[in-house]
């Protein structure tokens, strides 16, 4: 078992990443992986050149940890791997890779699903999208936290 | 005492900035008293003393280092 909880300033490599999970998953079955990019429009249709994170020096990478432990402790998978960006990820690059791998398939799809529904709602960012009409924090939207409730 | 600010209030205050009171609720109510549109994010925001997340009630001395933590965005 294992769990890995990264926030990475520069840049993030989902093929890197993956290759690092399969390594440690030499004796599952499978690994599910998802790759969020930066949105290349707002929820308004404005056209987005990049997302900028603002993090907790202490608290971010604890609050990505939290939740990827709680992942590996609620499903059957053998390792849990999250990568979330921070500081400026221009639009349509890799912001987050998360993954989990598991002898058999669905507790793997399952578990990277509420990673996902997790950090969208509760990863301590303050996230703003930077476009020509200057600069708008965001925050989840009501079904982001319905999608997180799922889970009880 | 210092006061480090996150998202929002740091659009509207700056990241960092040096205020003198005698509890969180203190503080609180002066910056939004200094700038009326970030009252709203003030008011929601936690507040966060040494490692502790801390009421307005909490009394401060002039060593200790707040945070504001607005709400979270999520990933």
């Amino acid at each position: 078992m294992s769990v890995v909880a990264l926030l990475e300033p520069q840049v993030l490599d989902p093929q890197l990443e993956l290759a690092e999970l399969t390594e440690a998953a030499r004796g599952d079955g499978g690994i599910v992986t998802f790759v969020g990019l930066a949105r290349r429009e707002s929820r308004g249709g404005e056209a987005v050149d990049a997302v900028v994170l603002d993090h907790h020096p202490a608290l971010t990478r604890q609050s990505i940890e939290d939740i990827a432990v709680a992942c590996a402790e609620r499903f059957d998978v053998s390792h849990v791997r999250v990568v979330h960006r921070c500081g400026t990820v221009p639009a349509g690059e890799p912001i987050v890779f998360a993954g989990a791998a598991s002898i058999h398939r669905r507790p793997a799809f399952e578990a990277v699903d509420y990673l996902m529904d997790r950090l969208k709602t509760e990863a301590v960012f303050w996230k703003r999208e930077v476009g020509d009409g200057g600069s708008t924090w965001v925050e989840p939207t009501e079904a982001d936290y319905a999608e997180r409730d799922r889970w009880g | 005492m210092r006061i480090r600010l996150y998202g929002r209030l740091a659009d509207a205050f700056g990241s960092e900035l040096d205020l003198a009171g005698g509890s969180v609720g203190a503080i609180r109510k002066r910056l939004a008293s200094d700038y009326p549109g970030a009252a709203d994010v003030l008011a929601r925001s936690r507040v966060i003393v040494g490692a502790a997340i801390v009421g307005d009630d909490h009394a401060l001395v002039e060593a200790d280092s707040l945070e504001f933590l607005p709400p979270v965005s999520g990933g």
